[in-house]
């Protein structure tokens, strides 16, 4: 199995665990269900004009197609394009490859770093990874427990948190 | 440990006494709905709600005690088990008194404390006595006054200096720069602050007369809305049937009709936003001391706020097509305070550009306007025509394919607000690497500049889609700080400046990894 650590984009960014894939695919099944569910219980409806009942099917084709574009598609691409990495003073976060997103987040402004974890992903033997600042958290979808504890470890060492203390972090 | 004055339970009552309304529809719906319903149900319910309204203020003060000393100030809560928590000076960035009109009468005045507590609010203390607040406004004052002098030194970013210099700010020029004469401070709130402040801003009817145009332009909105209601009656048969009531009164409805009505509005406007202007910013005063700004505004109800320069951490200046006639803008005073509220931060509702202007290059130690300001406005007009032209394009497609259920007016009102939406996405940025400024611009209409250190960034993040990647645009999102008002949103800028940028004020060290990644990859 291949873990983050031993796993590096060409480009020397770190990659996500291959489990992510997973995780992704599944989000998007539950998504794409809830959603047909909902266009299903709204057509259903009385109040709707009868001479739109056609988009009905439509709908649930468009949601069909896109779960298969994504899940086969698009999903390995964004995991192939998506990663980490982490030097003194930021943390790199990159996703996707038609809709490019680059985090940046100042690691003397991180305050805590948590790990999540639920029936399929310890089925998977993963974690996900939280890293939280003032108002927002962002995500490293899957890890290996042991890749977690060492980016958990390393954040927590790192020199830039000890200085600040909240409130005062603005100032100087 | 001390309590507030019992006067709040009074003003409490009134805050419960607002649910009454409430609890009489709920007993009348439930009469309705179940006749059945005993007496005797009816009059323990009714118990119930007298019950909450009588004890909850008065358990409400209760439990609330604090002591302030020269150190700091203790709040305790709690009835039964107490807490009690402890903040010394330093850590309060702004204190902040509110007076409404039965406070002042009665000698009180509501204390507002900004500091990063527990729950992200601040430490509020209502009705406590004028000379209390005086004394606890006067310990804090004390305490930065020491801090200031210590960590001037250590500040990258110069605190503001004495203003100088001519003014051209709009008929202010004389009041501007006048240092406030020594006074023996008796109540902080009724007189002048002490020696060495200076009157940095002060309100004039000319502030006043734009803020009422601009406040009041909301009241436009009322002849839509009307249009609205009247197309709702049209279809849902409800009767609210406006044309019918404009034609009573005007007799026909031709074009002076309709001038009249909008006149009347526009008369409206311009009135409801001149009462709201100078009822909230009348008596607007700004005063600018070695370490603290003071600012006091409102007729009926006042407030003054003492803000900690050091926990000045940028600025905000809106501005508007209205204001931007005038060369008038709002500026905000950003603090480090957490929370979202507006309350924490200092509000200069209407000044002119060159004030403010005056006081960020004091502030800053750099001209605004030098800061070279990057973003593609022809691509962006054409990106806005192109999304704007799809928006309306698909709202006639939803409106034929939804029978025309709702009608093409909701379409076109619904299109607007898309167009209207989508400009506010667009915006510029700028920085000066020297001094370590950032300028971040929102809107195209209505703009909103973000004036900021680079400190005040916790995370930057560059995002493009493939219409973005096609003309070489991308766009930033960038967290300040706690809160959705602290998150910066922009589209429509040059990719590689949006690339600069993130690396700007993130990464300080040339041979980081990250910022070889970047380089290497983008």
């Amino acid at each position: 199995m291949t873990t983050i650590t031993d796993a590096t984009h060409a480009d020397g960014l770190l990659q996500y665990h291959h489990k992510t894939v997973l995780v992704w695919r599944f989000d998007h099944v539950v998504g794409a269900l809830i959603l047909a569910g909902l266009v299903l219980a709204v057509f259903h409806n009385p109040w709707w004009n009868p001479a739109i009942f056609w988009l009905e099917p439509l709908l649930l084709g468009l949601i069909v197609l896109n779960s298969i574009i994504k899940v086969a598609i698009l999903i390995p691409l964004r995991y192939r394009n998506s990663g980490y990495l982490l030097d003194d003073e930021t943390l790199l976060l990159a996703r996707g490859k038609l809709w490019r997103s680059l985090t940046l987040v100042r690691r003397d402004k991180i305050l805590y770093v948590t790990t999540k974890t639920g029936p399929l992903l310890r089925r998977w033997n993963v974690v996900e990874l939280n890293v939280g600042i003032l108002g927002e958290k962002f995500t490293i979808p899957a890890v290996t427990p042991d890749e977690a504890q060492r980016l958990k470890t390393e954040l927590a060492l790192s020199s830039p948190w000890e200085t600040p203390e909240r409130g005062d972090d603005e100032t100087h | 440990m001390k309590r507030t004055s019992p006067v709040v339970i009074l003003t409490n009552y009134r805050r419960v006494l607002s649910s009454l309304p409430i609890m009489l529809i709920g007993a009348f719906w439930l009469v309705r709905k179940e006749p059945s319903t005993s007496r005797t149900v009816m009059i323990i319910g009714f118990l119930i709600y007298v019950v909450i309204v009588l004890a909850g203020p008065v358990l409400e003060w209760l439990q609330l005690r604090y002591g302030a000393d020269a150190d700091g100030i203790t709040i305790s809560t709690g009835l039964f088990s107490r807490k009690d928590v402890r903040y010394s000076w330093d850590t309060i960035s702004r204190v902040q008194t509110s007076d409404n009109m039965i406070g002042k009468k009665l000698g009180f005045t509501n204390l507002e404390l900004g500091a990063n507590t527990e729950d992200n609010k601040p430490i509020l203390l209502e009705m406590v006595s004028l000379g209390e607040a005086e004394r606890i406004m006067a310990l804090h004052r004390v305490v930065i006054a020491d801090q200031a002098g210590v960590e001037e030194a250590d500040s990258p970013v110069e605190l503001m200096p004495s203003v100088d210099g001519p003014d051209d700010g709009g008929g202010t020029d004389a009041l501007a720069m006048r240092t406030v004469p020594t006074q023996v401070v008796q109540n902080p709130i009724a007189t002048a602050p002490e020696a060495g402040m200076q009157l940095i801003h002060l309100s004039t009817p000319r502030d006043i007369a734009v803020a009422s145009l601009v406040g009041g332009r909301a009241f436009l909105i009322i002849p839509a809305f009307f249009f609205i209601l009247d197309k709702i009656g049209d279809y849902t048969k409800l009767n609210i049937n406006l044309t019918q009531l404009g034609l009573a009164i005007f007799g026909e409805f031709s074009p002076l009709a309709i001038a009249a009505i909008v006149g009347t509005f526009l008369l409206l406007a311009i009135a409801y936003g001149a009462v709201t202007a100078w009822l909230s910013n009348g008596r607007l005063q700004v005063f600018a001391g070695d370490d603290s700004f003071l600012v006091r505004a409102g007729v009926w109800n006042r407030r003054t706020v003492h803000l900690k320069k050091i926990n000045v951490v940028g600025f905000r200046i809106q501005s508007n097509p209205i204001a931007k006639i005038f060369s008038y803008a709002k500026l905000e005073v950003l603090s480090n305070e957490a929370g979202d509220s507006e309350a924490h931060v200092l509000v200069i509702p209407m000044a002119a550009r060159t004030r403010i202007n005056t006081l960020l290059d004091a502030h800053f130690d750099c001209h605004i306007d030098d800061i070279a300001v990057h973003t593609s406005a022809r691509i962006t007009k054409i990106y806005i025509f192109l999304t704007s032209a799809l928006v309306v394009t698909a709202a006639i497609v939803g409106g034929w394919l939804l029978n025309r259920m709702w009608g093409w007016w909701a379409v076109g009102f619904v299109a607007l607000i898309f167009v209207v939406v989508l400009l506010s996405l667009y915006g510029a940025l700028g920085y000066d690497a020297g001094r370590r400024v950032v300028l971040l611009r929102e809107g195209l209409l209505s703009r909103t500049d973000h004036i900021l250190t680079y400190d005040r960034v916790h995370s930057a993040e560059y995002r493009h889609g493939p219409l973005d990647k096609q003309w070489g645009l991308a766009k930033l999102h960038v967290r300040l700080y706690e809160g959705e008002s602290n998150v910066i949103d922009m589209g429509g800028i040059p990719r590689r400046v949006v690339l600069d940028f993130i690396q700007e004020v993130t990464i300080t060290r040339k041979k980081s990894a990250v910022r070889r990644y970047l380089s290497a990859h983008l």
